[in-house]
């Protein structure tokens, strides 16, 4: 019978083979295929941790070996998108005496699975037990991020789990990816056009990022943004995927409130303020219907 | 007066020092890459401080493809944290006498750990690094405070924490242990 050492070493060579293999970047064809074939790794990785953490069960004073085994299985469960697994150890870790470094990598790795599972199940399901309000854990999220200005669009991409790439596109703005290798913990990257200025590249991630909480399901592994920001999706997603972008962007009670301080249109000094380019400012200004105010009358 | 270790990735890339051969060989040809874009000769001269001022002759080759080394490692700033914990776990193992690494999935990276030869207490030190491409003596000390003032998170862990930050410029590496009592 293997031991609890060679267990966990074998999951790390299957691991290592997903991660490390370094093959040139797929092509859109070899994406899906890709993805599978470094799924199926995981979920090899992941059958050998479980044994590993397992044995290790009720050896609760082998710490940290039994509390790191269990943060594997949680981590390679997130990776994979299986969340029952990923809650189960982590609750199975945290009935032992995990070291205050492991329990705060276990609740980091707990808040990404019910990130995770809110996203997969659309939930909209209350946070109220975990966070005293009402509001979904994908809202809430939205309206921490959008309560500052200029929007900290990384940190937001990377709390739904994307990560964030600059690169060489051409022509084109943005790309959504589904990448198990480099991508972040839901399992998707976004690639900004390094070329564009950073503004452009605010937008375009926000854009990218709308289309993961909305359009996933409607293309295979990967979507690429052309310079008008039009892509295989049908134009109406693409219109919605620009002003969810921009709104979140610019949030409304901001751009009242700053509008006030620097001119009602001044789409130069409110573009600098938000940090996108004045293009954008100016179709957002659009979006808001003037009202009159009773001076002006 | 110091004494000369001779290194090499010979043991990473054969799969000697706890990691896979495949894990091994991407950690040793990031380190490679990085070595050879700071135009330094084979072998090089590590210059090994912190907590022991010692230095090294670390055998190394050249990409055998330099345009495919550089699509593969084009990030530095990536190839730097990677190639870092290559340079880390060749160090680390032979001057604190560790047969092994250890790693286990952290998020959606990889976090090391010093490890022994029993079956069941597999993680027995944590090894944090952290990669500079090329730095100054100030930028390397600087991240080692950082990474060393992280460690004391794991203070409940009973366990030593090394912080090593690999800076390929020189090349150096600046090792510090820190005790669970705080003491480096």
């Amino acid at each position: 019978m293997p031991t609890t050492r060679e267990l966990h070493l074998r999951a790390m060579e299957f691991m290592d083979e997903a991660l490390y293999v370094i093959r040139p970047s797929p092509r859109a064809e070899d994406l899906q295929l890709e993805n599978f074939r470094v799924e199926s790794l995981f979920r090899r990785a992941l059958e050998l941790e479980i044994s590993a953490a397992d044995s290790v069960s009720n050896r609760f004073e082998l710490e940290p070996t039994r509390s790191v085994l269990h943060r594997g299985v949680a981590s390679l469960a997130l990776r994979i998108g299986d969340v029952e697994t990923a809650k189960r150890y982590i609750a199975a870790a945290s009935q032992g005496n995990p070291p205050f470094e492991i329990q705060q990598e276990l609740d980091e790795i707990h808040n990404q699975v019910l990130m995770r599972e809110a996203l997969t199940k659309r939930s909209r399901k209350s946070s109220a037990i975990r966070t005293g309000t009402s509001q979904t854990l994908v809202k809430e999220t939205i309206n921490k991020y959008t309560a500052q200005i200029p929007l900290d669009i990384r940190g937001m991409v990377t709390a739904f789990g994307l990560a964030l790439y600059r690169g060489p596109l051409g022509q084109n703005r943005g790309l959504l990816e589904r990448n198990l290798r480099k991508g972040g913990f839901s399992g998707y990257l976004i690639v900004v056009n390094e070329a564009y200025t950073v503004e452009d590249q605010r937008v375009a991630a926000a854009h990218e990022l709308s289309h993961y909480m909305k359009d996933r399901d409607r293309f295979t592994d990967r979507l690429v943004d052309n310079r008008m920001y039009s892509s295989e999706l049908d134009n109406r997603v693409e219109e919605e995927a620009d002003k969810i972008a921009l709104y979140w962007l610019v949030p409304g009670k901001h751009l009242s409130r700053i509008r006030k301080e620097v001119g009602y249109d001044n789409a130069e000094e409110l573009a600098r303020v938000f940090r996108i380019p004045v293009q954008e400012m100016k179709i957002r200004i659009g979006q808001i219907r003037r009202r009159i105010r009773w001076s002006e009358i | 007066m110091k004494a000369e270790h001779k290194l090499s990735f010979d043991a990473l890339c054969g799969g000697k020092l706890g990691l896979t051969p495949t894990a091994g060989a991407f950690l040793s040809e990031s380190a490679e890459f990085c070595l050879f874009k700071n135009d330094h000769p084979g072998p090089v001269t590590l210059n090994i401080t912190g907590d022991a001022e010692t230095y090294g002759v670390l055998q190394w080759s050249r990409p055998t493809d330099e345009k495919s080394a550089e699509r593969t490692y084009g990030n530095r700033k990536e190839a730097a944290e990677d190639g870092a914990c290559a340079v880390a776990i060749v160090v680390v193992t032979q001057l604190e006498k560790f047969p092994a690494v250890a790693k286990s999935p952290i998020g959606t990276g990889m976090d090391y750990w010093m490890t022994g030869d029993d079956d069941a207490e597999i993680f027995l030190a944590r090894l944090e690094v952290s990669g500079i491409f090329k730095g100054s003596s100030s930028q390397i000390g600087s991240k080692l405070k950082t990474k060393l003032e992280q460690t004391k998170a794991s203070d409940d862990t009973k366990l030593p924490a090394y912080a090593a930050i690999v800076e390929f410029g020189s090349p150096e590496i600046r090792v510090s242990k820190r005790n669970v009592d705080g003491v480096s």
